[in-house]
């Protein structure tokens, strides 16, 4: 069961903010990722690296549909870290690949 | 003065006596006392009157002035208000002429007496076997075999107080016959018979025939076979639990002598009952923690409250009470919801009662009368003219009367401030009535109760609600659809109270051709649920418009992004089928994030319809396309929410999904198709977490 909790690790650095996402993003993290994602704290960029993730449902969509948003609109950029297939399949089920930044690892986005 | 000197010298000369020594004249008066007796009145009492030394006032005076008639008076035994067991003598001195001119008393302080050694043998037995007794029950038994045993009474019987303030009653008894023992079983503490006198004086009573007989007439004649007969308390530090009745044959058995054992079995006895209540009540307390939380187990197993109670009833019965019954207020009326006793009959009786003579709202006793007040009534013992005052008829009072109703408690069925019914426990033939201490576990049970009926309401008014918004989001009844076989299946995810975001729809376009929508709202409650109707009427009312499935998905996305969701993201997948029957039939499908829908053909294969688009409510420009396919007859198409294939990410759902489509007949009716994925999808999530929505329509 451990491995399936959701945890989050951040780092702050070369004035970007990395939010490493560890277990399932569901309703069950939803608390969690609101606590400790913050973009406003955020100084330019903001990454959400989903390469940890197990699962991902609609819940933790939402959750990062309204990071990219709310990023966006205070002017600064939200990068996605592609996550495993069935990670991935979510965010392409809702064709959403063409609508956010996503990038297949960390090093692709320097 | 000649008898007072004579009798002087010679009480001079016991002075050093172990025992005390008096010479009182006619008036009572001290003419001369030794230092034993002047050590125990405490200070020099010659020509002192004995009614007003404290320690000879009383039985002593009494006894010198029986003397003065002219009889001696021997071994009169005193139990003194200090406490300390005396044995009394006096005889008469007669002048020449045979006139009593005073009184020669000794008194002998009886409790340095050793007591003979195999009573000590037998007193020792009867310790260690009072010692091991766990109950007044036990105690009492132990005590009334001693009393015949090691006293040598005939008959013997323990009589227990069991509560503060009620009747003496008979615990135990050996050698009475039944109607002696039916004729005392309970004894009230102001009768005038020596148990009760016991009880009351504290000190003991000790009489042959002609003291019964004179002493107490309320006893009524003795019986042949008795000549002697003691009653002593049983008590311990400042409490009387009881008291000891001993009869004997022998008028001897009573003698003074004999009584020092018949003292110490029966404080040996009022220690053990002591201890006995102690070791009771310290159980009593655990039993009463362990009925509360087996109640709380009980309450807490569903919500079907009516059954609960019933349980609950049922629970105390065996625990607390001889009846329970739970009164609750439903629809304004009052209504008896639970009934629990030992025997079923007695149950089916009261019940039959209870629906011939409805609760009175206003009766100023029982359930309805704290229903109004919200207040406990507790009747330790319920007299009969209540019985008679709570009687509509004859007929009903006979039964109370035969029921044997004794003590009872009516505890209000309070939650949030409001009066929600009543709890009542009756003790009836287990003759036992309610303490103080009863009305607190009483009112404890009852709130239990009361919460959980308070949950179980609130559940029900949150589903039944939920259930309204559930039901508005989907159509009531799906239409004929010319030349297709339709069904599906809905299944609200979680807990029942909580609206799905789910929905579906099929309704004609009013150009001939029909709109199949399918769609899920991200969230549940009611936020998700205010968008799935938005979603859905829109979908309605475009089509209406424009049938054209690009069309109407790009105009629930408008409306969705008007919608205010509190700053909340919200959005929405769907997939809409625009249906052409004809030959062949054909549907244009668009999916916004949707999984798409299912086209099995007649010939077992599957194809994925539609062309997939942006998900909905976010974006203002969402990528929206369609495609068409021609279906013939026996194609069947499935429409879903991701609910069903939910454990296909983990799981491969998706593959178990098409290997039913695979297995179903090809002429499979709708119904039974939905049928079949609904339980995939339940075998396949183990739960219903997610809502889940299928739609199936077959072409004929």
């Amino acid at each position: 069961v451990s491995n399936t909790a959701f945890r989050i690790e951040r780092q702050d650095a070369d004035g970007r903010v990395v939010f490493g996402l560890h277990g399932e993003l569901d309703l069950g993290a939803e608390a969690e990722f609101r606590r400790r994602v913050d973009p406003a704290d955020a100084d330019g960029t903001v990454v959400l690296d989903l390469s940890e993730l197990s699962f991902m449902d609609s819940t933790g969509l939402r959750l990062l549909l309204e990071t990219d948003t709310r990023v966006r609109a205070a002017g600064g950029r939200c990068v996605i870290v592609r996550g495993n297939g069935v990670v991935h399949r979510v965010i392409a089920q809702g064709m959403l690949e063409s609508r956010l930044e996503v990038v297949d690892d960390l090093a692709a986005l320097n | 003065m000649g008898v007072a000197g004579s009798a002087e010298s010679v009480i001079a000369a016991l002075d050093g006596a172990p025992v005390g020594f008096a010479l009182v004249d006619r008036e009572l008066r001290l003419v001369h006392a030794n230092a034993r007796l002047a050590e125990w009145v405490g200070g020099d009492a010659a020509g002192r009157l004995m009614r007003e030394i404290p320690a000879l006032a009383e039985v002593p005076a009494q006894v010198a002035e029986r003397a003065l008639a002219g009889t001696p008076i021997l071994d009169e035994h005193v139990s003194g208000r200090t406490g300390r067991p005396i044995l009394l003598n006096a005889f008469p001195v007669l002048s020449d002429d045979g006139a009593p001119t005073g009184v020669i008393m000794t008194l002998r302080d009886m409790s340095d007496w050793s007591l003979e050694r195999a009573h000590l043998e037998q007193l020792a037995t009867i310790a260690s076997r009072l010692a091991a007794a766990a109950t007044p029950e036990e105690v009492a038994e132990i005590t009334a075999d001693a009393g015949i045993e090691a006293i040598g009474a005939s008959a013997a019987a323990v009589l227990l107080v069991r509560r503060s303030g009620t009747p003496l009653e008979i615990a135990s008894a050996r050698g009475s016959s039944a109607e002696t023992l039916d004729e005392w079983q309970r004894i009230d503490r102001d009768t005038e018979v020596p148990v009760a006198q016991v009880v009351r004086d504290r000190a003991p009573v000790f009489m042959r025939r002609d003291d019964a007989v004179r002493d107490h007439p309320a006893v009524g004649t003795p019986s042949d076979r008795h000549h002697a007969w003691a009653a002593l308390p049983l008590e311990s530090h400042d409490e009387v639990r009881g008291a000891l009745a001993l009869s004997f044959t022998d008028a001897g058995s009573i003698e003074p002598s004999e009584r020092p054992a018949m003292l110490a079995l029966a404080a040996l006895c009022g220690q053990a009952l002591e201890r006995a209540s102690l070791a009771r009540d310290i159980a009593l307390a655990n039993d009463r923690l362990r009925l509360l939380a087996d109640a709380s187990d009980v309450l807490s197993e569903t919500l079907d409250y009516e059954r609960t109670l019933q349980q609950l009833a049922e629970l105390a019965v065996q625990r607390l009470a001889d009846w329970c019954t739970v009164t609750i207020v439903e629809g304004g009326e009052i209504v008896d919801v639970a009934v629990a006793h030992a025997d079923p009959e007695q149950v089916a009786l009261v019940r039959r009662l209870q629906q011939e003579y409805p609760q009175d709202p206003d009766a100023p006793n029982g359930a309805p009368a704290v229903i109004r007040s919200g207040r406990t009534e507790y009747i330790p013992e319920i007299p009969d003219e209540l019985l008679v005052a709570v009687s509509p008829d004859e007929r009903i009072l006979g039964i109370l009367r035969d029921l044997g109703l004794r003590s009872v408690i009516t505890a209000p069925l309070i939650a949030r401030g409001r009066t929600l019914g009543a709890l009542s426990l009756v003790l009836a033939e287990s003759g036992a009535m309610y303490q103080p201490a009863d009305v607190e576990l009483a009112e404890d049970l009852a709130n239990r109760a009361a919460l959980a009926i308070d949950n179980a309401r609130l559940y029900r008014e949150r589903s039944q609600i939920a259930d309204t918004l559930q039901a508005s989001l989907l159509p009531p009844v799906l239409p004929d659809v010319p030349g297709f076989d339709v069904a599906a299946r809905y299944r609200p995810g979680g807990d029942g109270v909580t609206v799905g975001g789910d929905f579906y729809d099929v309704f004609p376009t009013g150009d001939g051709r029909w709109l199949v929508a399918i769609g899920d709202v991200c969230g549940k409650g009611a936020p998700a649920a205010t968008l799935t109707g938005v979603a859905r009427h829109t979908a309605r009312a475009a089509a209406m418009d424009d049938p054209e499935p690009v069309h109407v998905l790009a105009s629930v996305n408008a409306a969705l992004l008007r919608t205010d969701t509190a700053n909340d993201l919200r959005f929405c997948t769907a997939a809409v089928g625009l249906l052409e029957a004809g030959s062949p039939s054909r549907i244009a499908v668009a999916r916004a994030g949707h999984p798409p829908p299912l086209l099995r053909r007649a010939d077992g294969t599957i194809e994925e319809l539609g062309i997939n688009g942006t998900l909905l409510g976010v974006y203002e420009d969402p990528e929206l396309g369609s495609q068409k396919v021609a279906i013939g007859p026996g194609d069947l198409l499935l429409f879903y929410t991701d609910g069903v294939t939910e454990s296909w990410w983990n799981a491969g759902g998706e593959q178990r999904l098409a290997d039913t489509l695979r297995t179903l007949g090809s002429d499979v009716s709708a119904a039974d198709a939905a049928a079949q994925v609904e339980r995939m999808a339940l075998a396949g999530a183990g739960s219903t977490s997610d809502d889940l929505a299928i739609l199936v329509l077959r072409a004929l």
